[in-house]
């Protein structure tokens, strides 16, 4: 092969590399079943597994692309008993590895089922999905000092009406002379 | 002023169904003295009482005891005031010995002075042996003198009484006579209101006549049943008198009526014993056979009937 | 006359001994046993009955404790009704007033007397009511097992019978019969109130000013999550009104308001009363 049939080859090749290397809107290098990517998420833990009511938690998603090309463009939405919480955006996984995806939220009390699925901006992907139950405490109700000092303004106001007649026939007293 | 002890002045009363219980009823009663209040039922006899005893509110006027406003400073009103008002309702989870120690911790008696003041005043009302009982097992007139008990407690300067004794049997009426004797004796101020005038003609110095809420006579006992208004002479004959005789006797100057009783008469007069003298004169004059020459005071019935008229009625 | 400070001195210890004759009026008629034996066999029941069907204790202490208290509601109207009914109008009504309002203390004296005297014996059944299902809690879930709300909620049933006694007090200034001021304040916390407090939230109001709605907090500070849960928890938007629980603040306060209105409304008739 001469000098510039090889230059066109090496020109061609990198076009090629660049071209594959530009992000898409949707990304569609498909491997897995159906032609959707080979990513879920494998995990979701909790910053505290039994927090308070609206106590302020983080919900980290682990990103598990098993495919062996890139995957850029994703989103992954989080959830409360179907509730959405947040979606993330541009989320890129390399190929065999994992990326962690953290949201804050604040803790709705009682039993949930929280969950992350990975997807596009225009679609999830339903089996990549991940649920897991969380149990966030109520706050307790009231405070016994709130209580305690609505009955010590009872005592108070008895305390007034025991004296509050002496002080009365004190004052027409003062008046009379 | 010191010499009274009760005073009401200009003292009005009107009950919010527009019943006018007292209209301008003024009156004063002396330390010392034990006043009779008379009059019809309906008159304001208890009302007047209710207000000296901060029962009630005057819708005008004043009532002071020992100088103070009873309506304005009723604890200091009525420190020294013993009161018993109409038929008060009793306490009967209590014994006689709780309740008569509840009014006297209230009167800031002592614990031994209220101990002993319990059995003496139940001993003056006959209920020594019922001082640990319990009062929902007493009769009506056992009722009544432990409320009587009650009033003489504290050893009062005044005492205040509405019927006093309502619901007590002639041996109680007796008592509390000399109950009321007793304490004028030791200078008590006494202030009561009855129906049985023989009681207050008895105990009284003084009687104070109501009638519709107004004070019709204000006098004493004494100057009162011995006016020489209506003074009478109860004779009895052997045999009755003629009408002639009978004529004749109601011709005489001197006697205002003669009133025919079977066979005795009753010769109107005016009450002076030299009158008496001359009418017995004059009797033995017309040469009829006499038994007896009573000559009678006006009873304080006759005052009250002759003041407030016969349809009001006494007992 | 009295300086200010022992005329004061001296409207306490009359106070004070009109407390005690009126607590023995409590014992003496007993009432306070009448009482006594309710606050006993209605949590004695909740122990009871799960025992003889064989049929297993509440999973929590804190659910155990929410459903003994559940009628604690009743025994405390029961109760200030029977000990505050007659206060004011049976004095009245016996004529047992010409007695002791003739004698030399105020009848603000009287009148508080027999309010704190009410209001101890309120506070001693409750109280009564609490050891029992305390004691029942700890035998069913051990030492631990006492919730933490407890405390409160004893609070709150103190501050609820106050409110209930000041408005019996009310009844009885007002009326002239003891039967008439007793099933009138019965009638008024069992039927006329929560009927009032349920026909306002069906119209969408919340009844935050009705003492009986506020009472619900009594049993809801024992913060429990619903048998639906898993759906619940979202907040609803301020047009859609669906809370069935009394704000915690507010209702203290409206119970508060309450007592004190009450008593004050009600010493203020009954001091001006005529005895006639």
């Amino acid at each position: 092969m001469d000098m510039t049939t090889t230059k066109i080859s090496i020109m061609i090749a990198l076009a090629m590399v660049l071209l594959l290397s530009i992000p898409l809107s949707t990304v569609t290098n498909a491997q897995g079943p159906g032609g959707l990517p080979d990513v879920k998420v494998k995990n979701m833990t909790f910053s505290n597994d039994n927090p308070d009511e609206n106590d302020l938690i983080t919900i980290t998603a682990l990103v598990w692309n098993n495919g062996s090309k890139n995957l850029t463009g994703l989103t992954v939405t989080f959830s409360y008993d179907g509730t959405n919480i947040t979606t993330v955006k541009n989320i890129s996984v390399a190929a065999n590895s994992t990326t962690t995806v953290p949201i804050t939220w604040k803790a709705i009390k009682w039993t949930h089922t929280m969950a992350a699925v990975v997807g596009t901006e225009k679609a999830v992907f339903p089996k990549s999905v991940m649920s897991k139950t969380l149990k966030v405490n109520a706050n307790p109700i009231g405070d016994p000092w709130t209580i305690l000092g609505a009955l010590v303004a009872v005592v108070i106001t008895i305390v007034i009406a025991v004296a509050f007649p002496a002080i009365l026939s004190s004052m027409k007293k003062k008046k009379m002379k | 002023m010191d010499d009274i002890a009760i005073e009401t002045r200009n003292l009005k009363k009107q009950y919010s169904q527009g019943v006018l219980a007292l209209k301008d009823l003024s009156i004063k009663i002396k330390r010392g003295q034990c006043v009779g209040y008379l009059g019809p039922n309906g008159s304001g006899k208890t009302t007047t009482i209710k207000i000296l005893t901060n029962l009630l509110k005057p819708t005008s006027g004043q009532a002071f005891i020992n100088d103070i406003d009873v309506n304005q400073f009723p604890k200091e009103a009525l420190r020294g005031v013993g009161s018993l008002v109409e038929v008060p309702g009793i306490y009967e989870f209590l014994t006689s010995h709780e309740m008569l120690a509840y009014f006297g911790k209230i009167r800031k008696m002592s614990s031994a002075d209220i101990d002993r003041r319990i059995k003496e005043v139940l001993t003056l009302v006959k209920l020594s042996e019922w001082e640990h009982k319990k009062i929902g097992s007493f009769s009506t007139g056992m009722l009544r003198r432990l409320a009587i008990a009650q009033a003489l407690l504290h050893d009062p300067e005044i005492l205040i009484m509405d019927e006093p004794v309502i619901g007590l049997d002639p041996k109680g009426m007796k008592d509390v006579r000399d109950i009321i004797k007793k304490m004028l004796q030791e200078k008590k101020t006494i202030f009561l209101s009855s129906h049985l005038l023989n009681e207050v003609a008895e105990t009284c110095n003084d009687v104070i006549l109501l009638d519709k809420g107004v004070v019709v006579s204000s006098d004493s006992v004494a100057h009162l049943t011995g006016s020489t208004l209506g003074s009478k002479i109860d004779v009895t004959f052997l045999r009755p008198l003629t009408e002639e005789q009978c004529k004749t006797l109601s011709n005489l100057d001197m006697v205002e009526d003669v009133e025919p009783l079977g066979d005795q008469i009753r010769i109107i007069y005016d009450g002076k014993p030299e009158t008496s003298s001359k009418i017995l004169s004059k009797i033995v004059g017309l040469g009829v056979d006499v038994v007896s020459f009573t000559p009678q005071k006006v009873s304080l019935e006759d005052v009250y009937v002759s003041v407030m008229g016969d349809e009001r009625g006494v007992r | 006359m009295l300086s200010l400070g022992e005329d004061i001195k001296e409207d306490i210890v009359h106070t004070l001994i009109n407390v005690r004759y009126e607590l023995r009026k409590h014992f003496r008629r007993k009432r306070i046993l009448i009482a006594v034996v309710l606050a006993l066999i209605i949590p004695i029941l909740f122990y009871i009955i799960p025992k003889v069907r064989n049929v297993s204790f509440a999973s929590t202490s804190v659910a155990f404790m929410a459903n003994s208290l559940g009628f604690i509601n009743i025994l405390i109207i029961i109760s200030a009704a029977m000990f505050a009914g007659d206060a004011v109008s049976g004095e009245f009504e016996t004529r047992t007033a010409l007695l002791s309002l003739s004698t030399p203390q105020r009848r603000s004296s009287i009148f508080i007397g027999k309010y704190i005297a009410s209001l101890l014996a309120v506070f001693a059944i409750i109280a009564f009511y609490f050891a029992i299902c305390g004691v029942e809690v700890l035998g069913v879930y051990g030492l631990g097992g006492m919730p933490e709300a407890t405390g409160k909620s004893f609070l709150l049933c103190l501050l609820y019978g106050t409110a209930a006694v000041s408005m019996t007090f009310f009844y009885s200034s007002v009326l002239k019969g003891v039967m008439s001021s007793t099933l009138l304040s019965f009638f008024t916390f069992l039927m006329i109130l929560p009927i009032v407090s349920a026909l306002l939230q069906v119209a969408n109001v919340e009844p935050w000013f009705i003492v009986t709605y506020s009472a619900g907090l009594m049993t809801n500070v024992f913060v429990q999550e619903p048998a639906f849960s898993g759906g619940g928890g979202h907040n609803m938007g301020p047009s859609a009104f669906t809370q069935s629980t009394p704000n915690f603040t507010v209702g203290v306060e409206v119970m508060a308001a309450y007592a004190i209105i009450m008593f004050i409304i009600a010493m203020a008739i009954a001091v001006r009363k005529d005895v006639e």
